[in-house]
């Protein structure tokens, strides 16, 4: 049956400029980038030692509800662990990363800041209070 | 960094909470709702620490792509030891697997794979590679 995941998608309205985001500003590694003709180009991105990449596939997304990148995701947004957002807050800011808020938050669960990507897909980097529960991949 | 959970936009969130657990056989992980705030619900497979986050909303992917196309790109990727048995199996639960001109499993150079869509659209392709498709794998994670 079914084991575990390996890529997940991002809709980007240009590949070039998302992949220049994803690695130079979130410090990401490149993949896969390769084009079969008459196919969509392949182009993955993913986290340093981490297996799942994300898919930056070209083309058009819209969602309803759709928050602006200054407003609550309402919970359309994909997380990211840190094991300090502070830290991480300050060197992707210098990277021209702009975050929802002037300063990460100090919320009942964790230290978290909120900030989306070129094409405005959102997404989240949480510092968790609750250790790693022993399970791999939890953290940076 | 590491990526932790991944939004799944679909419009009901019970419905879809009872395909991804009774016919794929994910694990129901989080299920509250803060004042105000909309439901938080996710789910993951048994064997790792990554979340899916069932989220209500209504997406539209637009690739400019014909509707003989397949995924085009635009899915979750899992993987499996037996395509074609997992196949057979969620056929049997009602998995819808027609999408393009795709209805079953297909041998690629990489592997065998089949694309499937969960009750909102959503495309997932469940993956069996061989041997060239983990070595093309692992070569790329070296290449930095």
């Amino acid at each position: 049956m079914i084991e575990k995941t390996t890529h997940v998608p991002i809709v980007v309205s240009d590949q070039d400029r998302a992949v220049d985001f994803y690695t130079r500003v979130l410090g990401f590694e490149k993949r896969q980038d390769y084009q079969q003709e008459g196919r969509p180009r392949w182009l993955t991105v993913a986290p340093h030692g981490q297996e799942v990449e994300f898919i930056l596939v070209k083309g058009r997304y819209t969602v309803d509800p759709r928050p602006p990148a200054d407003a609550e995701s309402g919970g359309n947004h994909h997380v990211f662990s840190t094991n300090d957002c502070r830290a991480d807050f300050a060197a992707l800011t210098a990277r021209g990363l702009k975050f929802k808020d002037p300063a990460p938050i100090d919320a009942p669960y964790g230290i978290t800041a909120y900030f989306t990507d070129p094409d405005g897909n959102h997404f989240a980097l949480l510092q968790s209070k609750q250790p790693a529960n022993g399970r791999s991949g939890e953290t940076s | 960094m590491q990526l932790t959970h991944v939004p799944i936009v679909v419009r009901d969130q019970d419905q879809a909470l009872t395909f991804y657990t009774d016919v794929l056989g994910f694990e129901k992980r989080a299920d509250y709702q803060l004042p105000g705030r909309p439901r938080w619900l996710t789910i993951g497979r048994k064997a790792e620490t990554l979340e899916f986050i069932l989220v209500q909303g209504d997406a539209k992917v637009d690739l400019g792509l014909g509707p003989e196309a397949g995924s085009g790109g635009h899915h979750i990727a899992l993987t499996t030891a037996d395509c074609e048995q997992d196949y057979e199996t969620l056929k049997t639960r009602g998995v819808n697997f027609a999408v393009g001109n795709y209805t079953k499993p297909i041998k690629q150079a990489w592997g065998t794979s089949v694309t499937f869509k969960d009750p909102d659209g959503n495309m997932f392709v469940l993956v069996q590679p061989n041997i060239v498709g983990k070595v093309f794998t692992a070569v790329s994670r070296l290449r930095r």
